[in-house]
């Protein structure tokens, strides 16, 4: 199944790229999500 | 589906006469006996595809095949919500403009049995020839259904799958990615289920490339003029775009990248495939062209009102020809440039982010978010396309998605736009991921999960509840009024002062002036 020419798998930071902007993209909503609670 | 509705719509309109604005079940009978055809005419191929990924899953690792399987679980209570909401008649927020205009027009010129513009109505110059192709299939029942468009988001699925198998010649497991990132972005999932018409055209312009692709140019060319005659501001977009890649192909060229070579067999192709595009249009957007440059002066309303006047009748400072150029004001002013944050270079930085998140509550300024999908995309797909500059190389769908954005952000800026581009931003990234890590596989299903919790709270309100349950108060009164009107036998006009008239069974004069929903009529 792996294929080591893909760059996507052979390239670690891309990982940390997906966990990145799933944290962020949390954080977000939660902060909106709070914000309707004076 | 759409062939076969258009079709049975002149029929219903001038033949069959369906005056209560409910039409026969013709068209879905010839769609379903069309369906079961070519169903069962590619049996064995449907069979052997399936064999084939279930042969690829087999022999991929416990991670992926456990994700797999999640993300599909979580793909199926999805689509349960879309096809259950499916079933209820057009109610919510999210589909206003299809009580509005897109069943509510075609409904009216059922009732009146005449094409000949409703003199009050705005959106009776738009091009709607999408709206008269599925307007058979709506009204088949009383209350009208949105189930055409479920199937659509069906459509939609499979032929984004199918593009990554022959764009790519994927493992089973990108099938399953693409599926994955449809239904889990947050722009897709506000439409599933709805009325909107956003997907289909969607489905349209992916079934036209898949068509290509597979080497059926008339097929390719009956989807493409479907889409491109949809709306006003699509036959423009697809103009300017295509002009655009013209130049950046013959820049490119110049400058030494690798580009596709034109044979005269391609160029014999394109040429016929041009002659059928624009034979078909005469049927499926001539009409609507026609009757727009008749009543306001050009055959893409609002865009340009008044530039060929053929229509000598029309006076110039008539309050009606005052109210058509008010709405096109409105529409192309307040109504066109009324979402995002501006145009500013430090607008289009910021709108990279923000069109993915909710800004206020639940939605932000381009309407609503398209989700985390979109952001685990974009990385990739602004990588590789990096790459594919500094390698010299002309890529074709990556530079349509960008040069489509681009009109998308001097346009309207609404992110229900944008699902061409996004989806085909997601077709380029698995083709060219080939083979997904974990952390990607993980990610992609919790923002498949976080979409149907979005979806599930969108809907559990109508669960268990009937069509008429569900309705508004207002739709609810225009629904007991067309009962009366039947009961009595009633054959004349009905003043109302609400322009949401997809459950009126009978003809309507408005009688509240709004701009950019009414024309100024001339009392008789």
């Amino acid at each position: 199944m792996l294929d080591k020419k893909s760059v996507l798998t052979k390239i670690n930071g891309w990982d940390v790229y997906f966990i990145v902007v799933t944290l962020a993209y949390i954080t977000w909503r939660v902060v909106v999500f709070l914000r309707r609670f004076p | 589906m759409l062939a076969i509705g258009y079709a049975v719509y002149w029929l219903e309109l001038y033949v069959l006469k369906a005056g209560e604005g409910v039409t026969s079940p013709l068209a879905w009978v010839l769609f379903c006996l069309a369906s079961v055809a070519v169903i069962g005419s590619r049996r064995e191929t449907i069979s052997k595809f399936l064999m084939e990924v279930k042969s690829e899953l087999s022999k991929t690792d416990v991670w992926t095949k456990v994700f797999v399987g999640l993300g599909s679980l979580i793909v199926l209570l999805i689509f349960t919500c879309a096809f259950y909401a499916a079933l209820l008649p057009p109610h919510l927020s999210q589909e206003t403009d299809s009580l509005n205009y897109h069943l509510a027009i075609p409904r009216q010129h059922l009732i009146l049995n005449s094409f000949q513009l409703i003199p009050w109505c705005v959106s009776d110059l738009f091009l709607l020839p999408l709206n008269f192709a599925l307007a058979p299939y709506w009204f088949v029942t009383v209350l009208p259904n949105k189930f055409p468009q479920v199937l659509f988001l069906a459509g939609l699925t499979l032929i984004a799958a199918h593009l990554v198998r022959t764009l790519g010649k994927a493992h089973a497991v990108s099938l399953f990615l693409i599926v994955f990132a449809i239904f889990g972005s947050h722009n897709v999932g506000i439409q599933m289920g709805t009325a909107m018409l956003d997907l289909v055209m969607c489905y349209l312009f992916l079934a036209a490339v898949d068509s290509l692709l597979a080497g059926q140019l008339g097929m390719a060319v009956v989807e493409f003029t479907f889409f491109v005659w949809s709306k006003s501001f699509i036959p423009v977009q697809m103009a300017v775009i295509a002009l655009a890649l013209i130049v950046v192909y013959f820049i490119f060229r110049q400058w030494g990248f690798s580009v596709f070579k034109t044979t005269p067999k391609y160029l014999n192709q394109i040429k016929g495939g041009t002659m059928v595009f624009f034979i078909l249009s005469l049927f499926i957007g001539g009409p609507f062209m026609v009757k727009a440059v008749y009543y306001s002066g050009t055959p893409f309303f609002p865009i340009a009102p008044g530039t060929l006047m053929i229509n000598k009748n029309i006076d110039m400072n008539s309050a009606y020809w005052q109210s058509v150029m008010k709405s096109a004001e409105f529409l192309l002013g307040p109504g066109k440039d009324g979402y995002g944050h501006g145009r500013s270079f430090l607008a289009f930085l910021k709108h990279l982010w923000l069109i993915a998140v909710p800004e206020d509550e639940v939605n932000n300024a381009y309407d609503y978010p398209v989700g985390l999908i979109y952001l685990l995309f974009l990385g990739p797909f602004v990588r590789k396309f990096w790459d594919s500059l500094r390698n010299k190389e002309f890529v074709f769908i990556p530079l349509f998605i960008i040069l489509y954005w681009i009109t998308w952000w001097f346009g309207s800026q609404q992110t229900r736009f944008l699902y061409i581009p996004l989806v085909l931003m997601f077709i380029s990234v698995i083709v060219w991921m080939k083979t997904p890590s974990k952390i990607f596989l993980v990610v992609l299903v919790l923002a498949l999960f976080l979409n149907a919790v979005s979806i599930v709270r969108a809907h559990k309100n109508d669960w268990g509840k009937s069509g008429e349950e569900v309705l508004r108060k207002k739709d609810l009164s225009i629904v007991s009024l067309s009962r009366d009107y039947t009961k009595d036998g009633r054959t004349d006009f009905v003043r109302l002062n609400e322009h949401e008239l997809a459950y009126a069974q009978f003809p309507v004069i408005l009688t509240k002036k709004k701009i950019p929903f009414t024309l100024a009529v001339e009392e008789k």
